[in-house]
């Protein structure tokens, strides 16, 4: 033990300059990091110049961070670098678990203790308590460790920084065979987007974990560098592997039934003429792909209910017999009933089902100007909203139980920005009523209210890198209602949905005859 | 005796590069053993074997007892091992470097360490990246002696240094060499005769001999024979008469198996009618030289 923390006082010594600006940055981060909690013009008004300074920060710093912990972690590791034949310390009586105990506590007390106590500052400054995230906090740090570890892993196996500006060169062509490959070949879909980690994905993160551990113990329990290049070499490989070997599409059928015509909701999915659909941006194909996309819209979702639609499955049928299917590809949309539109045509448009996706460019050519036949599965999970509403008026903060602190703001245009803690969220949604400016006219109060809802489903904002304690999210709101209306006055007020009982269903719709070249490169 | 390094049939490859080949060496405790031989003879690889730098293709080798690819950790508190090409933790000055070397030792004397700083001259506040070569390897020396290890390791600590750091390196080392034993691999042959017990001569990684520098130096001989007639070529000779060279009638090799009683009569019954011979005792440097050139010539 005393030469364990001989060691590290040693290095504390060495890599002080590297410390405190370690620190430094971590504590900008801490300070920075309120900017994502509110809208940036909202944010930048309160703050004035500093507020620029803290809002670049909030972007920039946790890259840094990470960046810098690595160039550190390669820099400690190489102080006394297992590899090689030239380090002093091979010949000294260094007792390697001392050793690597120390280079471990330097890095814990200079990277993952400060990092904590922010994270703990953080979640106290955004009004939450702070003890009771501990645990996601631990995977936080665990998901760090999965980014850090093959670096110290790298760091092990070369001598010098020759050695080393090689194997980053390596791992960087393998990283862009690995995105090249990714991009067509492992393209994973979970579904729904952003949902729980499949076994597949618990599977990849152990051995990103394991995978580097094993070396660098081996490495320095034994400093046989060769082998412990290939146990990297090949652990790359599985982790490789592992991606190529997981199911495309995770999506488990069983899981989403067909919807029972007694259910009380008559959820279908149709598709308007492509002549009809508003949008005709282009979407340029590939060598090997044409991208087409289906106009669809929703019908009878019952008052009350939300259905969000996490997948779908397209299985095209030409006039000779033969198909090309799609498989199931993940999707975002909510969709419901709005009682004040429900007899009105446009409702089609507000509850559309935009859906984009690659067909076989040899199907494609051969059928483009056929009559196909569409077969469309579509996989969704319904939301009863029966709950009371919690209404709030659009002034300030509010808290939604549960979940976290949101914050209206319209100063360029209207939305909601929420934080909360690292806990999963619930599905959340945010109505509120628009005008054209405030205050209203009358006529506009006494006429039919114009409502915009934004869901959160999934996701948070933040180009943190992982690091924040506090997560930032944001409904979102219907576009084209937003160009129309964008005033959120006194009058206005803000309803929460906060829909439960959730039920995964799966509905067939087939659509006769219909021109592939139509719904080509649009979107 | 024990030895304090024993090697058997040890080798080391690099992929196809056989840098060691089949070595077996002993050297005995208290002995100061050069180990000699031309650049890329295996010197250095074979050292650092020992010293568990790196690891054997093949045979064994002890040290100190120890299997050397055991030899970590405390076992190193009993080895002072300098090299001329070892990283130093240069940001370190020179007190702060003897500081944090002083816990890993129990051994560790600081007399002896005040003593070889006095001795030579380091510069305690200086850091040892300020250092020049000479004296940078002077620190690395008074740092592995001033624990009094039982085992002392030297590749190549002369090189480039001037003559009188290299006396000073010499006398620090000789004042502890009644308490270890020493392994010195150099290039410095007219130094390293002046204070090794024993020599060993390695070439194209294989030791070629290894003995005590009096054997060496009694058995090696430049023999220079004045024959009555010139002779157009040379008789069929011993083995052991190295480099003949004729030139009319004066002949002149080197002996490696010289006994004043027997190789006086062996070269007249060779040469038959001779008018004089003469054995001249040959210096490190020239049997070094002798045997480098052999062994190129044998290429």
């Amino acid at each position: 033990m005393s030469q364990t923390i001989h060691i590290f006082k040693k290095d504390v010594r060495r890599f002080s300059w590297e410390i405190a600006l370690s620190l430094l940055l971590m504590a900008l981060y801490g300070w920075c990091q309120p900017a994502f909690w509110e809208p940036p013009e909202v944010f930048l008004m309160k703050h004035g110049q500093s507020g620029n300074f803290r809002y670049m920060g909030s972007m920039l710093l946790g890259p840094l961070l990470v960046l810098w912990w690595m160039v550190m972690l390669v820099r400690i590791v190489q102080e006394e670098a297992p590899a090689g034949d030239r380090q002093f310390w091979v010949t000294r009586p260094y007792r390697w678990p001392n050793l690597l105990v120390a280079k471990a506590l330097l890095f814990l007390m200079m990277v993952n203790i400060p990092l904590f106590l922010v994270q703990l500052c953080l979640l106290a400054a955004a009004g939450f308590p702070p003890l009771h995230s501990l645990g996601r906090l631990l995977v936080l740090h665990l998901t760090l460790a999965t980014l850090l570890l093959p670096v110290g892993a790298l760091a092990v196996i070369v001598g010098g920084r020759t050695q080393l500006s090689r194997a980053a060169i390596v791992v960087l062509v393998f990283l862009i065979i690995w995105v090249f490959a990714g991009s067509s070949g492992f393209d994973v879909v979970v579904f729904p987007a952003g949902g729980k980690a499949t076994a597949w994905d618990w599977a990849g993160r152990w051995l990103l974990i394991c995978i580097p551990l094993v070396v660098i113990l081996r490495q320095y329990a034994l400093r046989k560098t060769a082998q412990a290049r290939w146990i990297l070499v090949g652990g790359a490989l599985v982790i490789t592997a592992v991606s190529f070997a997981q199911p495309r599409s995770t999506l488990n059928e069983a899981e989403y039934p067909p919807l029972a015509p007694v259910s009380g909701n008559d959820f279908q999915v149709k598709m308007q003429k492509p002549s009809e659909s508003s949008h005709n941006d282009f979407i340029p194909g590939t060598s090997r792909e044409v991208w087409i996309s289906l106009p669809l819209y929703s019908e009878g979702v019952a008052l009350g209910d939300v259905v969000q639609v996490v997948a779908f499955k397209v299985t095209l049928e030409a006039p000779d017999g033969t198909r090309w299917s799609s498989d199931w590809q993940s999707e975002y949309g909510v969709v419901q009933a709005e009682p004040d539109q429900a007899q009105d045509s446009s409702a089609k448009t507000d509850r559309k089902i935009q859906t984009t996706m690659g067909v076989d460019k040899g199907f494609f050519e051969r059928n483009k100007n056929s009559a196909v036949n569409i077969h469309l599965v579509t996989a969704a999970v319904l939301f009863r909203d029966h709950e009371s509403p919690v209404i709030v008026q659009p002034d300030g903060e509010f808290t939604i139980q549960g979940v976290g602190t949101c914050a209206l703001t319209q100063e360029s245009y209207f939305s909601v920005w929420c934080r909360s803690t690292l806990a999963p969220l619930p599905m959340l949604g945010v109505t509120s009523r628009f005008f054209k400016k405030c205050p209203p006219e009358k006529d506009e109060l006494a006429g039919p209210p114009i409502l915009n809802t934004g869901w959160v489903v999934y996701g948070y904002w933040g180009s943190d890198f992982g690091l924040s304690s506090v997560r930032t999210f944001t409904p979102l709101m219907e576009r084209e209602k937003l160009q129309q209306v964008s005033a959120v006055c006194k009058e206005s007020t803000i309803t929460l949905h906060r829909p439960e009982s959730p039920r995964q269903f799966r509905v067939e719709s087939d659509f006769q005859n219909v021109k592939l070249s139509e719904l080509a490169g649009q979107r | 005796m024990s030895s304090a390094i024993r090697t058997e049939n040890l080798s080391k490859s690099f992929l196809s590069v056989r840098a060691v080949r089949q070595m077996n060496l002993e050297i005995s405790h208290g002995a100061i053993y050069a180990l000699v031989g031309p650049n890329g003879a295996g010197k250095t690889t074979m050292i650092k074997v020992l010293m568990n730098i790196l690891h054997p293709t093949r045979g064994t080798a002890e040290v100190l007892g120890i299997d050397s690819s055991k030899l970590r950790g405390d076992w190193f508190a009993q080895i002072g091992y300098v090299s001329e090409n070892q990283q130093q933790p240069e940001w370190m000055r020179v007190d702060q470097f003897f500081a944090y070397l002083r816990p890993f030792y129990p051994t560790w004397d600081r007399e002896v360490e005040r003593s070889l700083i006095r001795q030579m001259q380091l510069p305690l506040d200086r850091k040892l990246k300020h250092l020049s070569r000479g004296m940078k390897m002077k620190a690395a020396l008074a740092s592995s002696l001033a624990y009094r290890p039982k085992l002392i390791v030297l590749d190549e600590p002369f090189t480039g240094l001037d003559p009188l750091v290299r006396d000073e390196l010499i006398e620090s080392l000789l004042e502890r060499a009644s308490e270890a034993t020493i392994l010195i691999s150099s290039h410095d042959l007219a130094e390293i005769e002046s204070f090794s017990s024993h020599v060993g001569y390695m070439e194209e990684g294989q030791l070629k001999f290894s003995e005590e520098m009096s054997s060496l130096t009694n058995r090696f001989r430049d023999v220079q024979v004045t024959l009555n007639a010139a002779i157009a070529a040379l008789p069929n000779l011993p083995s052991s008469w190295l480099q003949p060279v004729i030139s009319g009638t004066a002949v002149q090799f080197i002996e490696s198996r010289f006994q004043p009683d027997t190789t006086e009569k062996l070269v007249r019954a060779t040469f038959g009618e001779v008018r004089d011979v003469t054995f001249n005792p040959m210096s490190l440097r020239a049997i070094f030289l002798a045997m480098a050139k052999i062994g190129r010539r044998t290429d």
